[in-house]
């Protein structure tokens, strides 16, 4: 398992500015198979802290401000 | 489950389908019967067990897999009979069929097949039996319990498991201690609805088994019916050879809350059987004491997702009881 440590290489990226973790949401980080996305505490926000992404996509359908954006590889779409 | 198949067979197939079940090539003849069987349809039944008949047997074989789909006497009669082809794969599909039957009409074929002569075919009506839970089944199942044939023990445990007659409970307790493990195994896990000190009694003989899986079943017997003095016996399992037995014997003691438990599960959770993490952290959560928070923030990186995630919620829940 590894860490996610550059985002610009991120496949899940959540919109800080939708993102209602902070509020207390946490639907991303439940509905995650492979349980990679986490809150972070010092923003409040949520973000992809394992980069281990099956492109399953419940984090970007379920999340209610639709601030989860997953990017699919060319050969997968 | 009708018409959902890779052969999205309708009624109207059917008439052409049986076309080619007169087909001289036996290929054919099978594929027509896979196709009747994903269709499911009632109407497919009677065209099945016709081909119990067949002179191949790959078709025979094809047929008897199918009628797993259908229910009720015919198809019991039918299979009962298939269980006596005389090409062995034929049979255990027929058997395997048998064990999916669920209408207490379809027990009086199996019933007469209880006391053939082969124990295999003796073994494989029990098998059918077990889910009709049918009471005339319950004392020929205890006295199955004396066969000769460690198969037909085993099913015939089976049977009073399902049946779960206080009256078979010394045969089960019996049982428990039969030279077969197989046996020894699914006894234990019958015992479930024995009231609590015969389970206990039958849970101890097993935790002490021999065979890793007869502990195994002894561990989950303890956890399932709250065995409260069985923690002893539990902790000395979580030291067990066999990485199943510890987790069985991990979630036991999660069942009975023991705190004692803490410290040897939260070292459970470095195991390198991912398996055995989830069940550590599972039983950290039944716990829910504070003394497991330091073991279960640890692996919150762990590399399972799934150790992660029942980590965080069995944290969740001991802070949350925690108010």
């Amino acid at each position: 398992m590894s860490f996610a440590e550059n985002p610009s290489e991120f496949p899940v990226t959540i919109d800080a500015e939708k993102c209602i973790a902070d509020k207390g949401c946490t639907v991303c980080v439940d509905v995650c198979p492979l349980d990679v996305l986490r809150i972070n505490p010092e923003t409040g926000k949520a973000h992809m802290r394992y980069d281990e992404c099956w492109y399953c996509l419940p984090c970007a359908l379920d999340c209610p401000t639709k601030a989860v954006t997953v990017a699919i590889p060319y050969l997968l779409r | 489950m009708a018409g959902q198949g890779i052969f999205e067979t309708l009624s109207a197939d059917l008439a052409e389908i049986e076309t080619r079940l007169a087909s001289a090539d036996p290929a054919e003849r099978r594929v027509a019967i896979i196709e009747l069987a994903e269709s499911a349809e009632a109407a497919a039944q009677p065209m099945l067990i016709r081909a119990l008949a067949d002179p191949d047997a790959d078709v025979r074989r094809e047929a008897a897999s199918g009628l797993d789909q259908f229910d009720g006497l015919e198809t019991a009669t039918a299979l009962a009979g298939a269980l006596l082809d005389p090409d062995a794969d034929v049979a255990a599909a027929a058997a395997s069929s048998l064990a999916e039957l669920k209408s207490p009409g379809a027990a009086p074929p199996l019933l007469t097949l209880i006391v053939h002569e082969r124990a295999e075919v003796r073994a494989a009506a029990w098998r059918g039996l077990r889910g009709l839970k049918v009471k005339p089944a319950l004392a020929p199942a205890i006295e199955a319990l004396k066969d000769v044939d460690p198969r037909v023990r085993r099913e015939a445990v089976g049977v009073l498991a399902y049946l779960k007659n206080e009256a078979a409970l010394p045969a089960l307790i019996e049982a428990a201690r039969d030279q077969d493990s197989d046996v020894r195994r699914a006894a234990i896990s019958a015992l479930a609805f024995a009231p609590g000190a015969v389970a206990a009694e039958a849970a101890r003989g097993g935790l002490a088994d021999e065979h890793w899986q007869v502990r195994e079943a002894a561990a989950a017997l303890s956890g399932k019916i709250s065995i409260a003095d069985a923690a002893p016996s539990l902790m000395l399992a979580l030291d067990d050879a066999f990485w199943q037995v510890r987790g069985k014997a991990a979630l036991a003691l999660g069942k009975l809350a023991s705190v004692e438990a803490i410290p040897a599960l939260g070292a459970l959770l470095s195991h390198s059987v991912s398996n055995l993490r989830k069940d550590a952290a599972t039983a950290l959560g039944d716990i829910r004491h504070p003394d497991a928070l330091p073991f279960l923030d640890a692996v919150a990186d762990d590399a399972d997702p799934d150790v992660r995630k029942i980590a965080r919620w069995s944290a969740h829940l001991i802070r949350s009881s925690a108010g």
